[in-house]
């Protein structure tokens, strides 16, 4: 509790009139400067006497939504002392990110009352936002002091990637389909047996060599352990900082995308697997949660090798399709990726285009190092393609509903 | 705004409220009609300046224009074009005004009737203070420094006028204010944010706030608490700086008049710097005139002197006085006075008083027998006052020069020079009533005597012709001059010392020390001694105007209590009707016109110079950067016109208050990283301000200001903390960034931007708009802001 600018100043005034009433013997001009006293004491006195014990949460409703959802956040505010302050001053600090702080006012909270006051915050970016603490300020009637209760209780927002609404890859008319029907239909298209047999690949166990079938195809080919039930697709995600560009726009876009793609892809019954360098999700039965809520607060890292990513990528049993979004890649990068495409299925790549993410006007032809880069992006894109991937090259603007449907060649997978 | 609009009307009404002990220094209530209307049109220009969205700087300009108008509109002498429209004979009109204005103020004691230059003089003040006014309140939103103004207002009327000093008086304007600071904190709290009830309903900013009610009862309480606490604890406002003089000097501690040298303790209690109540006169006579105490009637080349009083009458011989007219009672309570006299009002009819006191039957004066009046609680008098008719005395004789008193009413050293000044100035005149007028006349303001307590106080030959060189001088020189003059003239005078009227207080009257006063009483055939006081009614607190004095044809002192001469002109100066009268006005204030460079100067006899009031505003003038900085910082951050730019601007000049140099080679990203460091707390701030700049330069899109508000004042908040106490204080009264953006040198930017903000907004705002068209087109993005 103290006293405000206000308070401040009006005290200063009244201790310089009061002096000058004083020296010159001015009676009237020492009641204002006695007046101009009194307001702040009183001010203090008053506050004192009506200032509130409170006790607060927060609730939120709901605690994870995706970026320009909005959320409404509860504040129950108890007052639980004997005191009836006229109005509370509420202020919920809240990220600056998530906009202007929303202040409520409260009047007349009866003591021993509880009272919830709600706000709603629109965020539109991807993160973990910490709300709170909630600050309580009180001031006497006249603006001459302030009392600031500050709740320290905070609580988190999680707030996903924004999900594009991509076209779904399965036939036209799938769409309506149940997840189920949707499998089955998918086990359908992909033309395999009943006995499911593959090509032999290195590291296979001989004992599973299908030889009745090996005779038919002239090639070797193995016994699948487990039936492809359900369709799998790998979404990989380059989280290295140094491959993206324009103050990591280009990762946003790529993690957008990401969360963009598992959902659709979870909602066509491929089940997908998010993969980065550090962590790996499997979505099982369209429940994709728990990747939204890593890709809400994953950020680009330092050191995150491709080459990890690749190996958990390839410890899958078995992929229809992956899905890759990378930043900058070089040669030997591209070459490791192109192992992925070894083992069949459909890989298609949304690749930065390093020079392009930012149009630059062409001033920047010249330079050295961009020229660099270029040649490092074309040589990685024809080792990816000569691996047999579809590379997709992505600058600024590219809205991924539009290049999505490229992948229409999924329809057919197998 | 609606919120605006009725801080607008809360502020003129709070300044009519302050005005309103103006009743106390205003005869009637008809200059109301003028105050009030220029208020009102101060404050309607303001508010319609406000409504079209304009800038401080314009409200200002306006309401002056206003002022001038309505001072045209009522104060033209028909030199304005269209009624309104004020020409530059219209200003030289103006200034004759307003001297005739501060000389009637001089002059005249209150009440006054309102009009003239007096009108012209309050008009002008009061609408300086609403503009003033309006400012704080309104436009700046600094109601703490509204008091000060409305302190100006409030000192005006009690500094000139006694009565108002009364403590009901201090309660509207007290009120007003309060009133100003409440509203203004209703507005800041209902604004704050979304209004809950205590039951979680959703209510409009129109819904009445429970802080209104906690405001008015704490109002009460702390005008309540201001009072008693005056009432209560004994504060003695006689002025530090006197009482350091008077210990100074020595002097003692008696407040009377002894017989030794009446001069001396005259002058002595008049200097005391410590203003002591001397006696208290509860009675029914509605006018009191003087209290008699001493008579001088010896004239030598010392002055005038006493004689020896001879207690010649028992008291019991006041009954046999044949005075006729009304019987007035008076219970006088003696104070702090020690006298060997009994001060009495007219003649005396009877007098209940302990001890032994007898009359001398010369003078009248009622003596004591060895006792004082120290010895004396209170006493009983009744008295009749007669006031004998301005046309009787005209006409009456002056004392017969048979009689026995002739000889010592009358005789006066040669004093060769006086002869001849006396020779002059009463050269026409022939009665004794036109002699007494006349060195009346020529003793008066208008004729550039003034009163001064700075002079000696002597009374002999050298000093009166001092005196009548310099024209300062207080009662003793005032009368003594007069009855020295008188007596040169063959007309019998004498000098009566005693106390004035003293001022008001419930029932009763109050006298002071400095209530001691020196009038002329003049003998007139069949009226007896008649009192004539030619000291000027500014200098004497309670002076008392005798209706004998004036003539009806040259009414030379200042408005008479009479009411056939303020009943007249009172109502002619109303705002609307006064163009009628005014040409009539110029030639009655030419002849004086000359005279009021002298008599600005008086008017010294009064506690506080009404003109020292013009500092108080002046108080205000430290927070003039404050506020300056203060009114930029919220243009800035307003929700309606912030961007990420103008969100910088403010962070890069908070830089600049604190001392945290920022060169230009920095990116914003740097610049907030070199703020982050300064204020380690700020950090999140400091950053997201930075990014949201480099957006705003970089990106296509701009930058979303969402936040940026809160994110400028949580970085102040913690800049501020961070500093040491000098440069926080450097910080908020003299901010840094202000200093350089008035320095010549900047000016073209900075002062360019500051001037026309609504113009470089709006440009701003177009080029932002061109440059989003441009990357939607798909081309290059080279522009910066």
């Amino acid at each position: 509790m103290e006293l405000t600018g206000r308070g401040k100043t009006l005290l200063a005034v009244s201790v310089v009139v009061g002096l000058t009433a004083l020296a010159v013997g001015e009676g009237d001009l020492l009641r204002a400067a006695v007046l101009a006293a009194v307001l702040p004491l009183g001010g203090v006195v008053v506050l004192r006497w009506t200032r509130p014990s409170l006790e607060s949460n927060r609730v939120l409703n709901p605690a994870q939504v995706e970026a320009g959802q909005s959320t409404q956040v509860r504040l129950g505010i108890q007052n639980i002392g004997r005191r009836r302050p006229p109005a509370l001053m509420l202020e919920d600090r809240i990220p600056y990110r998530l906009g202007n702080r929303p202040r409520l006012v409260l009047e007349r909270l009866a003591p021993g009352a509880r009272s919830v006051v709600n706000y709603t915050i629109t965020p539109s970016t991807r993160g973990a936002y910490e709300l709170g603490p909630l600050t309580v300020r009180t001031a006497d009637a006249f603006g001459m002091a302030m009392a600031v209760q500050e709740f320290p209780v905070t609580t988190e927002l999680i707030v996903t990637p924004r999900i594009q609404p991509l076209p779904s890859l399965l036939l036209p008319g799938g769409a309506g389909m149940s997840s189920s029907e949707a499998a089955a239909h998918a086990v359908a298209i992909t033309g395999n047996d009943d006995i499911a047999v593959r090509e032999y690949r290195n590291g296979d166990d001989m004992r599973r060599v299908h030889w009745k079938a090996s005779a038919h195809r002239d090639q070797l080919m193995v016994r699948r352990e487990e039936q492809p039930w359900e369709n799998n697709a790998s979404v990989l995600l380059d989280v290295r900082r140094g491959a993206h560009r324009g103050e990591l726009s280009s990762f946003e876009w790529m993690v957008d995308a990401a969360a963009s793609a598992v959902v659709r892809l979870s909602r066509d019954g491929i089940d997908p697997w998010l993969i980065t360098s550090h962590r790996d999700f499997e979505c099982r039965r369209g429940d994709y949660s728990q990747a939204m809520r890593y890709l809400a607060t994953v950020n680009a890292a330092p050191e995150a090798p491709i080459g990890q990513m690749v190996e958990k990528a390839q410890r899958s049993r078995s992929v229809s399709g992956i899905v890759a979004f990378l930043g900058h890649v070089t040669p030997d990068e591209g070459a490791s990726l192109g192992r992925l495409a070894r083992r069949g299925g459909h890989c298609t790549a949304f690749v930065v285009d390093p020079i392009k993410w930012i149009p630059h006007g062409g001033q920047h032809r010249n330079d050295p190092r961009e020229r660099a880069f270029a040649e490092q992006h074309m040589a990685a894109v024809s080792a990816l393609v000569n691996a047999g991937w579809q590379v997709i090259p992505v600058v600024a603007g590219t809205e991924l509903r539009r290049v999505w449907s490229r992948l229409g060649a999924w329809r057919n997978l197998g | 705004m609606s919120g605006q609009r009725h801080a607008t009307v809360v502020a003129a009404c709070t300044l009519a409220l302050t005005l309103t002990p103006l009743i106390g220094v205003f005869e009637g209530l008809a200059w109301t009609f003028p105050v009030m209307l220029t208020i009102g049109i101060i404050a309607l220009t303001g508010a319609l300046i406000r409504a079209a969205g304009r800038g401080q700087g314009l409200q200002t300009l306006g309401m002056a224009a206003a002022l001038l108008v309505v001072l045209t509109a009522g104060f033209s002498g028909g030199t304005s074009l269209l009624l309104i429209i004020p020409t530059p004979a219209t200003f030289t009109y103006w200034a004759e005004l307003g001297a005739s204005g501060v000389r009637d103020i001089v002059v005249n004691t209150p009440p006054v009737a309102a009009e003239g230059g007096i009108l012209f003089l309050t008009l002008i003040g009061v609408g300086v203070v609403a503009i003033l006014h309006d400012m704080f309140v309104v436009g700046l939103r600094t109601p703490a420094l509204a008091g000060l103004t409305l302190l100006t207002m409030y000192l005006v009327p009690v500094s000139v006028a006694p009565e108002a000093t009364a403590w009901f008086w201090f309660v509207l304007p007290a009120i007003a204010y309060l009133w100003i600071l409440g509203d203004d904190n209703l507005r800041r709290v209902s604004s704050f944010g979304h209004r809950f009830t205590g039951t979680g309903q959703l209510v409009g900013q129109g819904f009445p706030s429970p802080l209104a009610r906690t405001a008015r009862w704490s109002a009460v309480g702390f005008v309540t608490a201001t009072l008693l606490a005056l009432a209560v604890v004994p504060v003695d406002t006689d002025g530090l700086v006197n009482r350091v003089e008077n210990n100074f000097n020595g002097q003692g501690d008696a407040y009377g008049l002894g017989d030794v040298n009446p001069w001396a303790q005259l002058s002595g209690s008049l200097n005391q710097p410590t203003e002591v109540d001397v006696l208290r006169v509860t009675t029914n006579d509605p006018n009191p005139r003087y209290l008699r105490m001493h008579v001088l009637d010896q004239l030598t080349g010392d002055g005038f002197g006493p004689n020896e009083y001879r207690g010649n009458k028992p008291l019991s011989s006041l009954d046999d006085d044949g005075s006729s007219g009304t019987v007035y009672e008076a219970q006088i309570e003696n104070l702090e006075m020690t006298a060997p006299v009994v001060p009495v009002y007219g003649n005396p009819q009877s007098l209940d008083i302990e001890g032994d006191w007898s009359i001398d039957a010369d003078t009248d004066v009622i003596i004591g027998d060895d006792t004082d009046m120290g010895d004396v609680s209170s006493y009983t008098l009744t008295y009749t006052d007669p006031t004998p008719e301005a046309e009787v005395l005209a006409a009456a004789l002056g004392m017969d020069p048979g009689d026995e008193r002739w000889e010592a009413n009358t005789a006066h050293p040669n004093v060769p020079d006086l002869t001849a000044i006396v020779d002059q100035e009463l050269r026409g005149a022939n009665t004794v009533h036109e002699k007494v007028l006349a060195v009346e006349d020529f003793l008066s303001v208008e004729n550039g005597f003034m009163y001064s307590l700075q002079t000696g106080d002597a009374g002999n030959d050298e000093a009166i012709l001092d005196f009548l060189e310099t024209k300062r001088g207080y009662c003793q020189q005032f009368a003594a001059t007069m009855a020295w003059m008188l007596r040169e003239a063959d007309v019998a005078a004498r000098v009566v010392i005693g106390m004035s009227k003293g001022s008001r207080d419930g029932e009763s009257w109050v006298l002071t020390s400095r209530d001691y006063h020196a009038w002329v009483e003049v003998y007139y055939e069949g009226s007896g001694w008649i009192p004539f006081d030619p000291t000027p009614a500014s200098g004497v607190p309670g002076s008392v105007n005798f209706p004998w004095a004036n003539e009806p044809a040259e009414a030379v002192e200042g408005p008479s209590p009479e009411p056939g001469e303020s009943a007249g002109p009172t109502d002619t100066p109303s705002g609307a009707t006064p163009s009628a009268e005014n040409p009539s006005v110029p030639e009655g204030q030419d002849p004086t016109a000359q005279a009021t460079a002298d008599a600005a100067g008086g008017g010294s006899g009064v506690s506080i110079d009404p003109r020292w009031l013009l500092v108080v505003p002046l108080l205000a003038v430290p927070f003039v950067p404050m506020l300056l900085r203060g009114a930029m910082r919220r243009r800035r951050l307003a929700p309606d016109r912030i961007t990420a730019k103008t969100a910088w601007d403010e962070t890069t000049d908070l830089a600049a208050d604190f001392g945290i140099s920022l060169p230009d080679t920095l990116t914003p990203r740097q610049a907030a990283g070199v703020l982050a460091q300064k204020a380690p707390a700020a950090r999140e701030a400091a950053t997201r301000l930075g990014s949201a700049m480099a957006l705003h330069r970089y990106s296509p899109r701009g930058a979303d200001p969402a936040g940026l508000a809160d994110a400028v004042h949580d970085l102040h908040s913690e800049l501020d903390k961070a500093a040491e106490p000098g440069r926080r204080r450097r910080a908020r009264f003299w901010p840094a960034s202000l200093a350089e953006k008035l320095r010549p040198g900047s000016e073209s930017e900075a002062g360019s931007a500051r001037r026309s903000t609504p113009v470089t907004s709006r440009l701003r705002a177009a080029m932002r708009r061109r440059r989003r068209s441009n990357s939607r087109g798909g081309g290059s993005v080279t522009g910066r802001t």
